[in-house]
Parts: C-alpha cells; sequence; structure tokens
C-alpha cells in the first residue's frame, strides 16, 4: 500500500469510528462514574450544560457528588443537575454557574466544604468548560465524557462491585485528611458568589448531608453552616439531623462518602425537605 | 505552543499549507523558520511571563553560532582564530545555561548566606527559558561539528562565497536551530543528521502514512497514556503519600515509570511525525528502553539523542575507555552526573545521574556489559525475562529522584513502602492496571518483533493502519485532561 493511501485509510478509519461511537451513544452504557476526579465532574458538567437545563441544581463536593439525579427522578424536585465535584468545594460549582447564560431558579449548596481552598483541579474544570471539545461535544456526542471507553468500563465495575461511590473517593479521603488551612477571607468570598446568584433571581438554601467521619472543625459542623445560613440570610436544610430522624443509619464507602443506597435515601430526604421549603 | 493544544490544530494546517504553497527552499525554508519562531513565541508560561521575553536568547544563540560555524568553515580562518572562535562559541553556549538555568544552584552553593537572602533568591528566581537546554546543546553539536570538519565543511553546510551565500548559509542555520518539532524538548539533532535534508521538498514526497502512524501513537502515548496517569501519579506527593498503601504506593512507582515515557516518547514521536510532514527525517528517541536488560542497554534505548550527544561531544573528548580503567570510570561518572544535572539546577537531578553511573560502572566492573551486548539479539530466555525485571525496577526507583524534590522526600516514600500495608485502594489500581497495559503492550510488540517476521506484509501493513487509527480514535474520545510535557521543564 502506498503511504499516502496509508495515511487516507488510517484518517478515515479514525473518523469513522468516531462517527460510529457517537451514532451508538444511545445504545453503549452511560457512565454515570468515571476513574478520576476530573472526567468525573465533566460528565456533571456536561449534564447539566449540555442536556437541557434543569430548575434545581446542587453544588458542592464528592460528599454531594454521590447523590445521582436519577436518585431525584420520581422526587417532587424532578430532573435536577449535580455539581457535587469531586475534589473541588462549592466554589467551583458556584463559579461555574455564574459562567452559565442561563441560570437555574434554584441552587442548593452543601456547607461542608465551603471552605475549601481553590486548587488546579479547579482550575482545570473552569478551562474545561470553554474547551472547544467540550462545545464540541454538544453535537458529536461520542466526544461526551459519559461515553468514554475507561469511564464505561469503570462505572460498570464499580456498579457490579456494589461500591457505586463515584470517582476518586480513596483520593478525595486523603485530602480531607491531611489539614488544609482555609484562606482567610473565604467566607466574605462565598458570601459575595451567593449574592450575584441572587441578584438574577436565583433561590439558594444550604444543606448539611450525613457523612461518615466525625464533622470536620471549620466547614462541617451543623451549627457552624446554621450560624452561616442565618448570617446570609438563606434557608438552611440538616437532611443528617432528618435522616436520624427518621431512624435512617446511612453506610460509607470510604468513612466518608455515601454508599448508593445511603446515598438513594438521602436524596429522597433532601428532596421532600426541599419541597417542603418551597410550600413555605 | 503545545503539540496537544487547540491553538496547534489551528497552527499546523496552516504551516503545512504555506510551506507546500511554493517550491522555492528560500520560501519552505523562511516559512519554517517563522513558523518556528511563533510556535515558540505563543503563549506564556505559569508564572504569567509571555513566551515572546524569550526569543531574544533564542535570536542570539541562534545568530552567534551561525556566525561562529561560518567563520570555522571560512578558509580564510587561521587554526589561531579558529580555536578562539570555538572557545568562545562554547563559553557563550555554556555560560547561557549556566546563566538561566544553574545561576540559582551555582549561587545557593557560592554565596554566602547574607548574600544569598539578598542577591541568591533573585537569581534562583529568574525564570528558566524553555528549551534552552535542547537547543544550546545543538549549537554546541554545530560549532563542534563545524569544527571537526575544518575547511572541508560539512555534509549540506560549505563555506559561504558573497553575500548571497551567506544568507542562505545562515537561513539553513536557523532552520536546524529553531526547526519547530524539536524545538522545545528534541529529540536533540547533531548538525549532521540534519543539514543534508535541507532542499525543496514536495507534497507527493513525503511519508504520509509513516507520518500519520507517528502521530497516531504519539498523541495516544501523550493524551491518552500519560495523561491520565498523571491523575493518579499526583498522588506522589508528600506528606500525601504517608496516607497510601504499600500496593498503592509500588504500582505509583511504576505509573510515573510508564507516565514519564509515555509523555517524553510521545513528545518525539510526535515531533518524528511533524517533521516527516514537512519531508525532513528526526533520529529516534526510544527504542523500547522497558526492554532492556541492564542499565548500559537502557542508556542505548532511553533518550538516545541526548545519550548519544554526552557520548560524543563529551565522554569521547573526555578520553573514553581508551586511557585506562580508571579514568573510564571517572568519565563515566562524570558524564552521569553532567547528564542528571542537564535535566535540572536540582541536586536530586545529579543525584539521579551519580546513581545510574553507579550502575553502569559496576556493570562494567563485573562485566555485565559485554554479557549484555552479546545478548541482546537473542531470544527470550527466562533469565532475560528476569533482567529486564530488575532492570526495570532499578529504573523506576531511581525515577523517584525525578518526582521528588527533596532527597529526604524518597526516604519517606521507601519508608511507607516497607512500613504501610493498609487496605489497597482500588481506584487508583484501576487507572493504573488500565493506562499502563497499553506500555506494557507496546514493549511487548516489539519484543516479539522477530516472531512476526514470518507474517505476510499485507497483513503486517493493515495491523498497522488498522492500529494507527484505533489509537486516533482513542486520542479523540479517551484523553485525560490537557498537561504540559515532563521535559519541557528541563
Amino acid at each position: 500500500m502506498k503511504s499516502s493511501r496509508q495515511a487516507i485509510w488510517i484518517v478515515g478509519l479514525m473518523l469513522t469510528m468516531v462517527a460510529v461511537w457517537s451514532v451508538l451513544r444511545p445504545l453503549l452504557p452511560h457512565s454515570e462514574l468515571a476513574e478520576n476526579n476530573f472526567q468525573a465532574n465533566l460528565i456533571r458538567l456536561q449534564a447539566w450544560q449540555l442536556d437541557p437545563h434543569p430548575a434545581t441544581v446542587f453544588v458542592g463536593s464528592s460528599i454531594t457528588g454521590r447523590l445521582l439525579p436519577r436518585y431525584f427522578t420520581d422526587t417532587a424536585l424532578g430532573t435536577v443537575a449535580n455539581l457535587g465535584l469531586d475534589g473541588s468545594g462549592p466554589e467551583a460549582g458556584l463559579r461555574l454557574l455564574l459562567q452559565s447564560s442561563n441560570l437555574p431558579p434554584v441552587v442548593l449548596i452543601e456547607g461542608h466544604r465551603l471552605a475549601k481552598n481553590w486548587s488546579t483541579n479547579d482550575d482545570l474544570l473552569l478551562a474545561a468548560i470553554h474547551d472547544p471539545q467540550f462545545t464540541a461535544s454538544r453535537w458529536v456526542i461520542g466526544l461526551r465524557a459519559d461515553v468514554r471507553p475507561s469511564s464505561i468500563i469503570f462505572s460498570l465495575l464499580k456498579n457490579h462491585s456494589g461500591g457505586g461511590s463515584a470517582a476518586a473517593a480513596s483520593q478525595d479521603s486523603s485530602s480531607h485528611l491531611v489539614a488544609e488551612t482555609p484562606i482567610p477571607g473565604w467566607e466574605e468570598r462565598m458570601r459575595l458568589l451567593i449574592d450575584q446568584l441572587r441578584q438574577h433571581g436565583t433561590d439558594i438554601c444550604l444543606y448539611r448531608l450525613p457523612v461518615g467521619r466525625e464533622n470536620l472543625p471549620s466547614d462541617g459542623a451543623p451549627d457552624f453552616i446554621a450560624d452561616l445560613a442565618r448570617t446570609w440570610g438563606i434557608p438552611y436544610l440538616d437532611v443528617d439531623r432528618e435522616c436520624k430522624r427518621r431512624g435512617l443509619v446511612p453506610t460509607y464507602t470510604d468513612g466518608l462518602h455515601m454508599t448508593p443506597a445511603s446515598a438513594r435515601e438521602t436524596a429522597i430526604v433532601l428532596a421532600e425537605l426541599t419541597a417542603k421549603l418551597a410550600r413555605r | 505552543m503545545l503539540f496537544n493544544s487547540w491553538s496547534f490544530a489551528v497552527f499546523l494546517p496552516i504551516v503545512f499549507g504555506l510551506h507546500y504553497a511554493r517550491r522555492q527552499p528560500a520560501w519552505q525554508i523562511g516559512v519554517l523558520i517563522l513558523a518556528s519562531l511563533v510556535f515558540y513565541a505563543w503563549g506564556s508560561d505559569a508564572q504569567g511571563h509571555p513566551h515572546r521575553l524569550l526569543l531574544p536568547l533564542l535570536f542570539a544563540s541562534t545568530a552567534l553560532n551561525g556566525l561562529a560555524a561560518q567563520w570555522l568553515l571560512s578558509p580564510n580562518t587561521s587554526s589561531r582564530r579558529r580555536r578562539v572562535i570555538l572557545a568562545v562559541a562554547l563559553v557563550f553556549n555554556l555560560g547561557a545555561l549556566a546563566c538561566f538555568k544553574y545561576a540559582g544552584l551555582l549561587a545557593q552553593l557560592l554565596l554566602p548566606h547574607a548574600l544569598w537572602e539578598t542577591w541568591g533568591r533573585k537569581i534562583a528566581g529568574i525564570p528558566l527559558p524553555i528549551g534552552i537546554s535542547f537547543y544550546t546543546f545543538q549549537g554546541i553539536s554545530l560549532v563542534v561539528e563545524a569544527w571537526k570538519a575544518d575547511k572541508s565543511g560539512l555534509e549540506g553546510l560549505t563555506a559561504p562565497h558573497g553575500t548571497a551565500e551567506v544568507a542562505w548559509f545562515q537561513a539553513r542555520v536557523w532552520l536546524f536551530k529553531t526547526f519547530f518539532p524539536q524545538l522545545v524538548a528534541g529529540p536533540i539533532v547533531k548538525a549532521r543528521e540534519f543539514l543534508h535534508q535541507i532542499g525543496p521538498k514536495r507534497l507527493a514526497d513525503i511519508d504520509a502514512g509513516g507520518a500519520c502512524k507517528k502521530l497516531a501513537l504519539g498523541f495516544f502515548l501523550k493524551m491518552v497514556v500519560a495523561d491520565n496517569l498523571r491523575e493518579v501519579t499526583s498522588a506522589l506527593h508528600y506528606p500525601e503519600l504517608t496516607l497510601l498503601p504499600r500496593i498503592n504506593l509500588l504500582a505509583l512507582l511504576y505509573a510515573f515509570s510508564f507516565q514519564i515515557l509515555a509523555d517524553f516518547a510521545g513528545y518525539s514521536l510526535i515531533a518524528q511525525g511533524l517533521a516527516k510532514l514537512f519531508g525532513y527525517e528526526l533520529p529516534i528517541n526510544f527504542n523500547f528502553p522497558y526492554l532492556s536488560r541492564s542499565l548500559t542497554e537502557f542508556w542505548r534505548r532511553w533518550h538516545i539523542s541526548l545519550s548519544s550527544w554526552l557520548r560524543e561531544y563529551l565522554y569521547f573528548p573526555l578520553g573514553g575507555n581508551r586511557k585506562g580503567e580508571v579514568r573510564t570510570y571517572i568519565n563515566l561518572f562524570l558524564v552521569m552526573f553532567l547528564g542528571g544535572l542537564w535535566h535540572g539546577a536540582a541536586w536530586c537531578f545529579a543525584l539521579w545521574g551519580t546513581a545510574h553511573g553507579l550502575g553502569l560502572a559496576i556493570e562494567r566492573w563485573f562485566g555485565r556489559q559485554s554479557a549484555s551486548d552479546k545478548r541482546r539479539h537473542g531470544g527470550w530466555s527466562a533469565l532475560a525475562c528476569l533482567q529486564v525485571f530488575v532492570v526495570f525496577n532499578v529504573v523506576s526507583f531511581l525515577w523517584l529522584l525525578f518526582k521528588f524534590p527533596e532527597p529526604s522526600h524518597v526516604v519517606a516514600f521507601v519508608h511507607e513502602l516497607i512500613s504501610h500495608p493498609g487496605r489497597p485502594k482500588p481506584q487508583p489500581l484501576f487507572v493504573i492496571v488500565l493506562f499502563s497495559a497499553p506500555v506494557i503492550l507496546w514493549h511487548l510488540w516489539a519484543a516479539t518483533a522477530s516472531w512476526r517476521q514470518t507474517w505476510p506484509s499485507i497483513w503486517k501493513e493493515r495491523i498497522e493502519v488498522g492500529a494507527a487509527a484505533l489509537l486516533g480514535f482513542l486520542v479523540v474520545v479517551n484523553a485525560g485532561p490537557s498537561g504540559e510535557f515532563i521535559y519541557f521543564q528541563f
């Protein structure tokens, strides 16, 4: 075969594979999880940006990331987007939201990792939504993170093993263990972000989920989050307390993040509390 | 500009189109030089300094080496002047390296504490000009070869007569020094390997199939293997590593070995593929280094362009192995020590080079080098597999000196590896197994090359085309988060 013919065959075959992969997407198992933080977050970002915009968006860390959108389908909230980002905190999610031209009517913010310092992980995510591949994946659906072959394999294995937790649980829990001193001024920074959202007419609410470990000293304690909510003048939902009141005993994959069964139960409780709040 | 960036995806077709728009060599060389300068000046470093600020240094290096080569080749230059020109050119090249790369280290070493606190830290803060180690070595290669060639000239570069010839001579030197596929991270091309290739290029003559295969494999190694592995090897960081169990630490160590190979070999393959698109051949830089059965063999397979440069321009001039056993060992140590320091102005790199030098000396002492050479082309016995495994582990452990900025972190890693059993964390292990497997398969493919010799050539061709297309597909759908190439920091 002539060299130029080989080149044509290589490029042609490659493009055909991408096209076939895109066409096959409805038949392929979609991954809700991925093998690393970045890809897991990309799946959530694309679901929020590229699918029809849902009315309710959760913003938080990997603790929230366990509340998969499908757990809410049969609740009063219906379709939701989850920006519970692995290796990040609510700040990254809020900044991503504020870059969008289509802000949701309701944003629920996790109270656990409000003080999480900004990291390269967050920079990568902010850069990712401006990446041409992110935009192209709107049309060439074979490029989307949820049909990434390695993520599909990871998702299948994870679901098969019953772990079902989102990506990088181990890395997340490690980073929780290494003490991180919050950079001063984080409260003011968060308040400004929340104010910006409110100025666009978005309803905000702070919530606290069950976590496996004793609450983290600065940003996880119930009173601390409740006090912040009061200071900022926004409603507060203590899902952890409500779960305990209902006699639910959450289980955890790594001592911090909920198992799929517990995450599903917690999602229902959170949806009911949110609906009750909306009625008030 | 990064090869794995969208700006490069726009840049390449424009340069390709312009290059082949006219067949005149002056046009083609002009396009490539201009494109190379744009490529180099594009973007900014992590601190926000624009890369265009680095252009004057590249200009100065290219101009001075070009003039030195011209004068060295000129029949009118006396022997005494030639010696002076060579000395000045070498001092300039090595001085530029010392100034921009090693000034901080030298200041730390030589300045008293008070001066270090006031001036030393400022000197240490001078940003490293990207690619300086690579283009400086090419400059040295040019002047040394011009010196060796005397007045007879180099193949592709003879003494110019008249203004037009001088301009043509300098244009060729500028292309040799700045050719964008290899400007920033090699392969380090020697003057005699490149200059004779400069000439008119026709689109019909390029090896498009070969270029596509190299590009597919190169981008796959970088964007799928290295970038995905980087996501987990970032955990190789002190003190976070102390939380990891033994099995994960060991897996991360291997993962870093595969990552650094995929990253750098990927870059070299992309460089070769791009050069092919413009009608040039760059030397092979990696020849399946993890199949080595000795450290000596490893250095014949790893970063070949650097090791052959060091051998030719440092080890041989020092006397190589021709001045007795003791001098041979000293030369080996010195070359490996300096080779280590070439990678960065830190004692970890020097230690890494010295450790390899020690390994090479031990092999030489026990005669392993010659035994390994004899077996190099032999078959795969159980002993050979064991040797490969041992060498791979030695090389992998030595990479720790690359990964950690402080030797104490390496000690902490080894301590945790010995003392921290813990429960394995499956998620990083999954990533490591999945993305290391292609590198292992790639090596196995090479190791079984003799077995495939009996296959019909049409089969081999179809497999290669199919594999390249599959790799290209995986680059599109399964790339990791894009990041810089590891060797950019050198």
